[in-house]
């Protein structure tokens, strides 16, 4: 089994069935498009797009500090380049773990418990589970942790600590 | 009749409360226990007290106590008067009396709240919102609609639902909707800036422009109106 240490992070675009309903297939594709160009731009080395699912993307990180801050930079860029045409109300998830690597995909408990994380996130936050927080040993200075308590999640045995994560 | 189990309250500790399906009420009132009506015996951990249930958790404690429950299905009521309140359910309803500062989530339930005097943040998937006094809202729902009778200030986000908020003072007002009419009151003579864009539809103002606070919206479609209470 090949095992891939790291954060994994999924974003979701927050109302976009709607935004695709009113605005129409070609805004929704611009928006999607931009989105994963303020992605691509912002990922640093090391990093990558693991997959895309529909709106959202999957990420792999190496290490939690850098993924923590890069989730952080991409909620500022994406707000930043949020227009009518492309609302971005981004969301995201984060998870540390040892997901298991097929092909170039990733699966495992950790995997599948990044992707309820984001469940719990609004537009425009970042969730992170206590596994991540524990895995920042430095540079938490201008990071603000606000825990919102274990967190019962479907389909995760047992609760898990989740934190809202900004910047202060 | 199952008896109660009691624990004296450490002073400041938090209630945490975590069950995988249960409804939860929690109670805050004039006492200086925290008594566990239905559920596990209570157990003081490094973190707070820890109550755990399934089916039905009730629990009294000290007002002003703060309070941490996790649900995975079962709705959530915290009666009384509590300190900073973090609620999370997967899929229930959430109902709260009065708290100092809140942050509650649901899945695909409705959020209701009468008071929260500092920072109210509500999220809830496919639910509606609905505020009684708050200080700043941060409010997001997907498919729901949000009502805020008075707050001091908001940042609102739907996918799809009406907006009804009342501002109790010069404030910060941001809502974005991508479908779904939004009227805001504000008090007589208040004269905010204003920056209000609607894809299609009406835009109404009846302040004069001025620097008392600012409110922004931005909807996709649906009508827009400002008015003085």
């Amino acid at each position: 089994m090949n095992v891939a240490p790291g954060a994994i992070a999924f974003t979701d675009v927050v109302g976009f069935t709607e935004f695709t309903a009113e605005r129409g297939d070609a805004d929704a594709l611009a928006a999607l498009d931009l989105q994963d160009q303020i992605v691509r731009d912002t990922l640093p080395p090391g990093a990558r797009v693991v997959k895309e699912l529909g709106d959202g993307l999957m990420l792999w990180f190496p290490d939690a500090a850098t993924a923590l801050r890069t989730c952080l930079d991409l909620h500022h860029r994406l707000e930043e380049a949020a227009s009518d045409t492309a609302p971005l109300w981004v969301r995201m998830g984060m998870h540390w773990g040892c997901p298991t690597a097929r092909g170039d995909d990733l699966i495992g408990n950790d995997v599948n418990l990044a992707a309820r994380i984001v469940d719990m996130a609004g537009p425009g936050e970042l969730l992170v589970s206590e596994h991540v927080r524990a895995q920042i040993t430095s540079g938490r200075e201008d990071v603000r942790f606000e825990e919102l308590g274990p967190v019962v999640m479907k389909g995760i045995p047992e609760p898990v600590g989740l934190f809202r994560a900004s910047r202060d | 009749m199952t008896p109660h189990k009691s624990i004296p309250a450490p002073p400041g500790a938090v209630l945490r409360v975590t069950s995988r399906s249960a409804r939860v009420t929690v109670t805050g009132e004039d006492r200086s226990d925290i008594v566990v009506e239905k559920g596990d015996e209570p157990a003081v951990g490094p973190d707070g007290v820890e109550v755990k249930g399934s089916g039905r958790v009730k629990v009294r404690c000290p007002a002003g106590t703060d309070v941490v429950v996790g649900t995975g299905s079962g709705n959530v009521e915290l009666h009384g008067r509590l300190g900073d309140a973090r609620v999370t359910t997967g899929s229930g309803t959430i109902e709260v009396e009065e708290v100092r500062a809140l942050d509650a989530r649901t899945g695909s339930g409705d959020v209701e709240v009468d008071e929260c005097t500092e920072r109210c943040r509500l999220k809830t998937e496919s639910g509606t919102v609905r505020v009684g006094r708050a200080g700043e809202a941060d409010l997001a729902t997907g498919s729901g609609s949000v009502e805020a009778e008075l707050v001091s200030g908001a940042r609102i986000k739907t996918g799809s639902g009406s907006v009804e908020l009342g501002l109790a003072e010069a404030g910060g007002v941001d809502v974005k909707a991508h479908s779904g009419s939004v009227t805001i009151s504000v008090p007589p003579g208040l004269r905010p800036a204003t920056s209000l864009r609607s894809g299609s539809g009406k835009v109404r103002c009846d302040c004069d422009e001025g620097d008392d606070g600012e409110i922004r919206v931005k909807v996709g479609s649906g009508s827009i109106a400002v008015v003085e209470r």
